[in-house]
């Protein structure tokens, strides 16, 4: 099955759309100061990895939410259910094929961004500030990967791409940071989790609200706890 | 069971349902359901709009759970511990035809080739390409279809990996004249190499001379069973076609009303008449001849599915009880 799905998201539209649509905004900010060159070279760094964290969270959940959801809009669920009954090792399959892709698309828009920045400095006649690089990228791409996540299990619940994605982005996107502001109870969201932990990964000396330890266990409870829901949904529900 | 079940039962099983009901909430879509598929057989599943039919697919297949019941599939209990593998063996089209419709033609063949079998067989991709004639669009995206082509590619991909069995929903839903015959042309072939078929449709001419065996629903319950044969000499209604001149038709139809027997105009000079079962075309002859009417012609029309369908359908005695299947199964857990 894992062979399946893996030919289904090499030969279909919309991963490489998504991959093609991040790879150009996170290059844009490095295209942009061709034309403005910064003040400082830092920015070419600070631009990138902020656009790779906002666009790569909003398309995140665009992503996670096509993995099932899409199955469900077209249709097609009932045939891929319809030629093996093990749901459960099916869902699995979607899981693992989605997040390899995930991790190389990751790299591919990560690889694209660094380049563009470090060709854009360098015209500019400045250096890229490699320090720490790596460690940025993967603090940027944590977001990112859990938005998928939620977005595949979200799909699962609403058996909808469209609601998933809405739901998704209002959970990690809008109100979810805005939901982290509220005391003693917003420090619990996934997105403010989420951002604690990034936070921890770009700089290991950071405390954030809750320790990371904390943090970390409370994030894989609720992703854990969605995960048991979906796998009891999709393995049990009537197509 | 119904008439020709003890033909059934002494022949390979390849799908039997025993018990089978389906609520949801309140409703009850498929009740108390039981049937035999034989192998190698066409089998049809016919029925009203809401009969059930989809509904008792879906079981077949695993997609919906029954709420009472027991299915085997090639002599596996659905839902039991070998389930898992056997819909390898099992093609089908449920409803829409379930196409990627952002991969070409080939790339859904060669995708189902891999979830079925493991591998990409290009050798069958093109022959199954050539058998429902989409050769020469094979690399085109089927949003740009039509709803035939689309409906062909569907029963492609149901004929991914050689499966034993191939169920198929509302095959010919969409398809012009030609297409329809070629649709049943592939199903009355498709025996020939060892796969049994259970179709359901609405297209009752078609059923008639593609399928081998019918299973008959309503509201959810069985009707019949048996084949196309038993099922035409069961059901078609006793009336014949009376032909007279044209300024005489009113008064044939009032003698026949006033003998109690049944009148339906069917043209200018033609009316179908329903007498009793114990009178025949000779005494309506005589006795609108005694009426001093003499008839152009008097026939029995020629048995229909349609006609024997509605005849069945209709009759508020035509639900059979529940009848046992021939191997009893465990029941099925929800």
């Amino acid at each position: 099955m894992i062979r399946a799905e893996f030919y289904k998201v090499i030969h279909h539209r919309v991963p490489w759309v998504l991959l093609g649509i991040s790879t150009l905004f996170v290059v844009a900010p490095s295209v942009f100061f061709l034309f403005r060159p910064p003040a400082d070279a830092g920015s070419y760094r600070e631009a990138a990895l902020a656009v790779q964290l906002v666009i790569g969270s909003i398309l995140a959940a665009v992503y996670g939410s096509w993995i099932v959801g899409n199955e469900y809009q077209q249709g097609t669920l009932r045939r891929v259910l319809a030629t093996d009954a093990r749901r459960a090792r099916l869902l699995g399959a979607k899981l693992v094929v989605g997040v390899c892709t995930v991790v190389v698309g990751l790299a591919v828009v990560s690889a694209g961004g660094v380049f563009a920045a470090w060709l854009s400095a360098q015209l500019s006649g400045m250096s890229l500030d490699l320090d720490g690089l790596f460690r940025s990228l993967v603090s940027v791409s944590f977001p990112t990967m859990v938005t998928v996540l939620i977005g595949l299990g979200l799909s699962i619940v609403t058996r909808s791409s469209t609601y998933a994605i809405i739901t998704t982005l209002g959970v990690m996107v809008i109100f979810g940071p805005l939901l982290s502001l509220v005391p003693r109870v917003g420090k619990y969201t996934p997105s403010a989790l989420t951002s604690q932990l990034a936070d921890r990964i770009e700089d290991p000396a950071s405390v954030g609200e809750l320790g990371h330890v904390t943090a970390g266990i409370g994030l894989a409870l609720i992703l854990g706890g969605l995960g048991v829901v979906c796998v009891g949904l999709f393995t049990r529900r009537d197509i | 069971m119904a008439e020709g079940s003890s033909t059934l039962s002494s022949m390979n099983i390849v799908a039997q349902a025993d018990k089978l009901t389906k609520r949801y909430g309140t409703a009850t879509v498929v009740d108390n359901l039981s049937f035999l598929i034989p192998e190698g057989s066409v089998v049809g599943l016919i029925g009203p709009n809401g009969a059930g039919k989809t509904t008792t697919m879906k079981m077949l297949l695993g997609l919906v759970s029954p709420s009472a019941g027991s299915m085997e599939l090639l002599g596996v209990s659905v839902g039991g511990s070998k389930w898992g593998t056997v819909l390898k063996r099992v093609g089908s089209m449920i409803e829409d035809p379930p196409i990627y419709d952002r991969m070409t033609a080939r790339q859904n063949l060669r995708y189902q080739s891999l979830a079925v079998t493991g591998r990409v067989d290009d050798g069958q991709i093109e022959e199954i390409l050539r058998l429902v004639d989409l050769a020469d669009r094979a690399d085109d995206r089927p949003r740009a279809y039509s709803l035939g082509m689309r409906q062909r590619l569907g029963i492609g991909i149901s004929l991914m990996g050689n499966p034993e069995l191939v169920i198929l929903d509302e095959p010919a839903n969409g398809l012009d004249p030609a297409g329809i015959i070629d649709i049943r042309n592939l199903l009355r072939r498709l025996p020939e190499s060892g796969t049994t078929v259970l179709v359901s449709s609405h297209q009752l001419a078609e059923v008639q001379q593609a399928c081998d065996q019918l299973v008959i629903l309503a509201q959810g319950k069985l009707v019949t069973e048996g084949t196309v044969d038993e099922i035409l000499g069961a059901g078609t209604s006793h009336h014949f076609r009376v032909s007279v001149d044209g300024t005489m038709v009113e008064l044939a139809m009032s003698t026949c009303r006033d003998h109690g027997f049944g009148v339906e105009v069917v043209g200018p000079d033609s009316f179908l008449v329903s007498p009793p079962d114990e009178v025949d075309g000779r005494a309506i002859n005589q006795m609108l001849f005694d009426a001093g009417l003499v008839l152009s012609e008097i026939t029995k029309p020629r048995a229909s599915l349609e006609d024997a369908f509605l005849d069945l359908v209709s009759s508020p005695s035509s639900l059979l009880p529940a009848a046992p299947a021939s191997s009893p199964t465990e029941s099925n857990p929800s």
